[in-house]
């Protein structure tokens, strides 16, 4: 309620894309993943409005939020049951460390954490912290999801300056319901892969092509 | 306070929100100077044939609305210029920024359809999520023999958390998900590899 009212003081989202004299003298850069975000379902939660908190207060809305949760829970659960690797870590990281590799432009050497990698004598810090990843409503006029990657960005220079900073949500083209993806495990199974796949050629795109 | 005077509080707090029940036009365009260049730059420079884009949304009155705190629709939100134009525009940028030509007529011919162009709010306790959703097909043709080059789906995406917001963040929330959906564009390695594939070949 407070945020309808409030509708003139949203944040500016300050973005800071690689900048081409930053990476261009990029060869090689350790990689970091701080934090490996879990796999979820937002069905329920996105589909929530303040209709419990306007009517039972905050109670109401505590009560709710806890039912949506715990009903999309469930349904990370069953659908994570039909995927082999439900993480988002492992296929991402390997999309990005390809695309990097393939271009022999700069290599990327993966480092347990911040410490590490910055004894590693790498030309810069490559840091992604994934928030979450698995399926998502597209929008709330449709029962459709969407495989999905919500992560940010951060490159270091050895220097200390901040050459990247920014924060991303890639999700498949290819959509489809909640039902449909528990009734075609391999449907599901590839949309989440090649979201991942995408999130990772992606973010190294960035590099490669400021 | 029982539910009688809560709902009439949140009648008051609607109509003291104003806009609420007016249509919101965004001035949603693409700016070409923050165009990518990606593998597609790699790509001999050829001149593209633009052809008019297509709206293949299954809602094209509108693309969203606006929702009071309850998640009722109040009114529509639309765009200034008709979608399959701000697309069309972004691609075309697009590809100009990644050294090719692009106009009426050319080697290869660009068809588009807009399958999605979408902004949808989700309403919170303590702050609004704003979401902004493009989607497009794109298929290549070579123009003389009408033979595919290539074709594929992209799909931009841009979500933010905030205090609030109104049509400018709203606008700004579309410009970046447009600004992603032709960044995937630029970045397609297999778009790149067909073109040069073409280029060979011809």
């Amino acid at each position: 309620m407070l945020s309808v009212l409030s509708v003139a003081c949203g944040p500016i989202h300050q973005e800071l894309r690689p900048r081409v004299e930053v990476v261009r003298a990029l060869k090689r850069v350790a990689l970091v993943i701080s934090k490996d975000g879990e796999f979820t379902v937002f069905d329920e939660r996105a589909r929530a409005t303040g209709t419990p908190a306007v009517l039972f207060g905050l109670v109401g809305a505590a009560v709710a939020s806890a039912a949506n949760a715990s009903a999309d829970e469930e349904s990370a659960n069953s659908l994570a049951a039909f995927l082999e690797h439900a993480e988002c870590r492992g296929r991402f990281q390997a999309a990005f460390e390809r695309t990097l590799a393939e271009s022999k432009r700069i290599s990327a050497e993966p480092k347990p954490d911040l410490v590490h990698a910055k004894q590693s004598g790498a030309d810069a810090v490559v840091i992604f912290r994934i928030e979450s990843c698995g399926f998502r409503l597209v929008s709330q006029e449709s029962l459709e999801m969407a495989a999905f990657i919500d992560l940010s960005a951060r490159l270091e220079l050895s220097n200390g300056e901040v050459g990247w900073d920014d924060r991303e949500t890639v999700i498949a083209t290819t959509h489809t319901t909640l039902a449909g993806l528990k009734r075609e495990p391999a449907l599901a199974r590839r949309l989440f892969e090649e979201v991942l796949d995408d999130a990772g050629r992606r973010m190294a795109n960035n590099l490669l092509y400021p | 306070m029982t539910i009688l005077p809560r709902l009439l509080l949140l009648a008051l707090l609607s109509s003291l929100s104003g806009c609420a029940f007016s249509q919101a036009d965004l001035d949603v365009r693409y700016d070409p100077a923050a165009a990518r260049v990606g593998p597609l730059s790699e790509v001999p420079s050829t001149k593209f044939a633009l052809a008019e884009f297509e709206d293949g949304r299954i809602n094209r009155m509108r693309i969203g609305y606006k929702r009071n705190t309850l998640g009722m629709n109040t009114a529509d939100v639309k765009t200034n210029l008709p979608v399959e134009q701000i697309v069309r525009d972004a691609v075309q940028a697009t590809f100009e920024e990644n050294g090719h030509v692009v106009g009426s007529d050319g080697a290869v011919r660009i068809e588009g359809e807009v399958t999605q162009f979408w902004f949808d709010t989700q309403t919170n306790f303590w702050t609004v999520e704003f979401m902004g959703t493009v989607a497009c097909k794109l298929k290549l043709v070579d123009a003389t023999s009408g033979a595919p080059v290539y074709e594929s789906e992209y799909i931009g995406h841009y979500n933010e958390k905030s205090a609030g917001g109104y049509e400018k963040s709203w606008a700004r929330v579309m410009n970046l998900a447009l600004a992603r959906l032709v960044e995937m564009i630029s970045f397609d390695a297999k778009l790149a590899d067909a073109l040069k594939a073409r280029e060979a070949g011809s």
